[in-house]
């Protein structure tokens, strides 16, 4: 049976320190989703998650994670002192039978498990680390403002943020795992070609001083980057998941338009949208990124040109704004290059693409192919590099996909996942598990790598057999990494 | 769940109630504050004050006290203990904690209660919530909330599985008709009926630390031959013919010898570890026969049934439970006679020659890379482990693998994706955990040890197991 959907209920941040005196318990609230919720319930919501929040640091030095109840699961997040992030999902549930309904004295079976923290946690996470990109941080606004700000700003970010169906938040049914790493594609290449791509970015930030970072991505997949790791993965998803997409329906339009054909080589995404007409500076986003000491943030431009299918992000100094003088001189730079690195990254990702299909399928036969029976999920928490064949991408689609096994077992890596994450198994584990649907699950974990292996329709199978076979799979598809055995 | 019990052992035990209700509590109510810590505490989280815990007017009036609270509790040592539990009626009231005096933590008590009530007005409850390092599991009942606050690997529902024990040892001690009744008040002090809670729950959670039964749902059983078990059962059967007799038990130790029922009524694992805990906790029991009520939560949880209890010896105790409250002299006799038919039938020399420790141990399974492990019947709600010994000699260790052994059993028993079987590795141990129709098992491995012998050496366990089966457990169950 397949079960209804958790949902984001609630979301608030709020600061016991906003509140000095009985009665103004509503000062503490910074900001509250669904707005329409009445004051009261409001000041009752906050007011039970800050007791358990004190009741938590009665007992520990850690702070609250999560609370579970028959019918929601809260989980809490201090991104900065004093200020807590707090997101409410319903837990779904099935319909009991009438008997069953009255033994249990509920009229439907909640189901908890099918909630799980790890997810929840981090769709939080990422919404605090996704307002400080475009915002940035609590401490910055107060210093600069003060608490009335704080409040417009959350209200500015979270009421688009949380609109938006490509951040999931209202339906974690949709989130899995990979929420949780929420990685970061690269696209293998030779060193020749990443050499070109390092150049480029060396000669952009030669000559522009102002440029303080810079990626490269082709095809919606990381070539090369001089950010923090923390932004890296933020800047990625919002470049893939929001500003490319929307910028593919303008494509289409200016297409239709008859604009910017002219400039077929490159031209800017975010900025000027037609380089020759000098009133139309376009918009820029401005972000918040770490700075080089990984400490304090520093406030940036993000100009994005495209050139084929690359596409070449610049953070520039948020001081003064980038002038068309400015934009001029950086296309007549950016479009031989970038031109040229478009061509060699594509031609070379083509090659090897090529090259690693026919040696996987010469290997094992088990390459983690479109057809596999072993589906796999990789991700390397030192550069957020993510790998995985758990979703398929439907023939010609750029959306990220269907999943390609049971929802079930993307939740059993999730519980794998929390078991070594909670009990500090953080090197050398591995995790083997049979389903009562007699799906197979390896989960291993070596230095700072997770990897999952889903092994479905395996006959003959048992822990041996199917170790085997994901072993195999591991050398056919991460020959250069060392899995313990 | 106190509700699953046999509905005709209910009828057959009317008068096992009927001498509860004359069993009246004095419920007298001493000197209490004019509003229990809770109500207080409830208000403040519904209108989210700052100053969470009391208002101003009682903050004043119990600031000294408080200090000398403070002194006690909210010491480092206090605060970071391991497992704390805490027992408190509805409106607060502390019953019980495991460590510091419960007098004192009125205030930490109140919330955990308000926190409970919030949750409920609500119309929802609340299960658990947690830090890193730390789960802070709620049972809320009828008349009673438990809370533990734990360091450990157990998972909530393990948690949760503990206090349902706790409860049911509160049952066991007052009849939730007693409880029921005492609460017809609602800030009761509970503590006047249960002058000896602490021992008894104490008791209960040291038992749970340091055995896997009450997370497995079984009962460990003394290795004996068939032979020997079927004679202390014809013993047992034969020497107890005595009317209104539901169950007769030999225990060594926290092992069961044999167990013995009235037709059709059967005898849950919760109210056996129940039992044991009882004869653990009572020194008395060790000098001198005893009568004592006792209520089975599965069995009867509206009831007492009254126990005989006997040692035999040192170790091996026999306790016979009956509805008839006025048959001491009749059990005495009957012990007498189970005595002499087990001393005829050269029972207790071979009993007591099996309880010597390492009697059983891994070496005779002849499975060199399992260090050790827990088998399960499910039918028979009954688990054998050999003594731990190399490498786990040391309490530590020991702990080690019963933390890995609870988060096998953790994976395993999902109730949305529960699994077959589940294999982890890490630096220190390799350990297994698998079930099937017949068996529940897990066993620890070397971490060095690779899969396939893991494996040969699991088989070799169950057919060693297959072949010992009937010493190691009590398959066949004779009735009075």
């Amino acid at each position: 049976m397949e079960d209804s959907e958790a949902q984001c209920e609630q979301f608030f941040i709020f600061s016991p320190s906003l509140c000095t005196r009985e009665g103004e318990e509503a000062q503490k609230i910074v900001y509250f989703y669904p707005a329409s919720t009445e004051l009261n319930l409001q000041v009752k919501c906050v007011g039970l998650a800050e007791a358990v929040v004190r009741f938590t640091a009665d007992f520990s030095d850690q702070p609250v994670r999560c609370l579970t109840t028959l019918k929601s699961r809260q989980v809490f997040l201090q991104p900065e002192p004093g200020y807590w992030f707090v997101m409410r999902f319903s837990v779904p549930k099935i319909p009991l039978q009438q008997q069953a309904a009255a033994e249990a004295k509920e009229d439907a079976e909640y189901l908890a498990e099918n909630v799980q923290d790890v997810v929840c946690h981090e769709l939080l996470h990422q919404a605090y680390l996704m307002y400080r990109l475009f915002k940035g941080s609590i401490a910055m606004t107060l210093e600069r403002g003060n608490v009335e700000i704080l409040r417009q700003k959350c209200n500015h970010f979270f009421s688009r943020y949380l609109a938006d169906p490509n951040h999931s938040c209202f339906s974690i049914y949709q989130s899995t795992l990979l929420e949780v790493y929420r990685g970061v594609t690269f696209l293998p290449l030779s060193k020749r070609a990443f050499l070109q791509v390092h150049c480029l970015v060396q000669r952009v930030q030669a000559t522009f001083s102002r440029v303080r970072f810079a990626c490269y991505l082709h095809s919606d997949q990381l070539v090369w980057t001089s950010l923090h790791p923390t932004d890296t993965r933020c800047v990625y998803a919002y470049l893939v998941h929001s500003l490319f997409p929307r910028h593919a329906e303008d494509d289409l339009r200016n297409l239709d338009k008859g604009i910017g054909s002219s400039g077929a080589f490159g031209r800017f995404i975010t900025g000027p949208p037609n380089l020759d007409d000098p009133s139309q500076l376009g918009s820029v986003p401005r972000l918040f990124l770490t700075g080089p000491d990984g400490g304090s943030l520093a406030e940036c431009h993000m100009l994005v040109y495209r050139s084929g299918r690359s596409s070449l992000c610049l953070f520039v100094d948020a001081g003064d704004p980038v002038t068309y003088e400015q934009y001029l001189a950086l296309d007549r730079l950016l479009q031989p290059l970038m031109r040229h690195a478009s061509d060699t990254v594509q031609t070379c990702s083509q090659q090897l693409s090529e090259a690693s299909a026919a040696s996987a399928s010469a290997a094992s036969g088990s390459g983690g192919g479109a057809d596999s029976h072993i589906r796999f999920l990789y991700f390397n928490h030192m550069n957020s590099a993510q790998k995985s064949t758990v979703f398929v991408q439907p023939e010609g689609s750029k959306r990220p996909g269907v999943l390609a096994v049971k929802r079930d077992l993307m939740r059993l890596c999730a519980d794998v996942h929390a078991d070594h994450c909670r009990h500090g198994d953080l090197v050398d584990t591995e995790t083997v598990a049979k389903t009562a649907g007699d799906a197979w699950l390896v989960a291993k974990k070596f230095d700072r790598r997770d990897f999952f292996a889903l092994v479905t329709q395996f006959r003959p199978a048992n822990l041996i057999l199917v170790t085997e076979e994901v072993s195999r799979l591991c050398q056919a598809q991460f020959h250069s990494i060392l899995f313990i055995e | 769940d106190e509700d699953d019990e046999d509905k005709e052992a209910n009828e057959e035990l009317g008068t096992a109630t009927a001498a509860a209700e004359t069993d009246k509590p004095s419920a007298s109510e001493p000197g209490s504050n004019s509003r229990p810590a809770a109500a207080v505490a409830e208000d403040s989280i519904a209108a989210g004050v700052t100053a969470l815990l009391l208002n101003e007017a009682e903050q004043q009036q119990q600031q000294k006290q408080q200090q000398d609270d403070v002194e006690e509790t909210l010491t480092a040592e206090w605060r970071t203990a391991d497992r704390h539990v805490f027992v408190m009626s509805r409106s607060g009231k502390p019953i019980f904690s495991r460590h510091g005096n419960e007098e004192k933590l009125v205030t930490h008590m109140g919330v955990m209660t308000a926190l409970v009530s919030v949750v409920e007005d609500s119309d929802d409850q609340v299960h658990w919530f947690e830090s890193a390092d730390r789960r802070f599991v709620f049972l809320a009942k009828e008349f009673l909330i438990l809370v533990c606050i734990c360091r450990s690997a157990e998972s909530p529902t393990q948690l949760l599985l503990q206090l349902n024990y706790l409860y049911n040892q509160i049952l066991s001690l007052l009849t939730f008709t007693v409880l029921k009744r005492a609460f017809r008040k609602s800030n009761y002090d509970l503590r006047h009926l249960l002058p000896d809670a602490d021992r008894f729950l104490t008791g209960l959670l040291q038992f749970m630390e340091r055995d896997i039964g009450p997370l497995l749902g079984a009962v460990q059983c003394l290795p004996l031959p068939k032979s020997t078990r079927d004679a202390v059962g014809d013993a047992i059967c034969s020497g107890a013919r005595v009317k209104d007799l539901v169950f007769g038990i030999l225990l060594s130790g926290t092992k069961l010898v044999s167990l013995v029922h009235m037709k059709r009524q059967y005898l849950h694992p919760l109210d056996m570890h129940l039992i044991i805990n009882l004869i653990n906790c009572t020194e008395s029991f060790k000098t001198s026969q005893a009568w004592t009520p006792i209520c089975l939560p599965k069995f009867d949880a509206s009831g007492n049934l009254y126990a005989y209890v006997c040692f035999l010896d040192e170790e091996l105790c026999l306790v016979l439970l009956t509805v008839d409250g006025n048959s001491f002299d009749a059990l005495a006799e009957a012990k007498n006679k189970i005595l002499e038919k087990l001393q005829k039938a050269n029972c207790l020399a071979q009993i007591r020659e099996s309880a010597v420790a390492g009697q059983w141990t891994l070496a005779q399974t002849g499975a060199e890379e399992v260090r050790h492990f827990v088998y399960k019947i499910k039918l028979a709600g009954q688990y054998f482990s050999p003594q731990m010994g190399d490498p786990f000699g040391q309490p530590e260790d020991q702990q080690r693998v019963m933390a890995l052994y609870q988060r096998m059993h953790a994976l395993l028993h999902r109730r949305t994706r529960p699994l077959k079987l589940v294999y982890h590795t890490n630096q220190l141990a390799s350990v297994m955990g698998w079930i099937t129709e017949e068996f529940e098992l897990y066993a620890a491995f070397s971490p060095l040890a690779s899969k396939r012998s893991a494996i040969q050496s699991v088989n070799r366990v169950l057919k060693w197991l297959g072949r010992e089966r009937d010493r190691l457990f009590c398959l066949s169950s004779p009735s009075f």
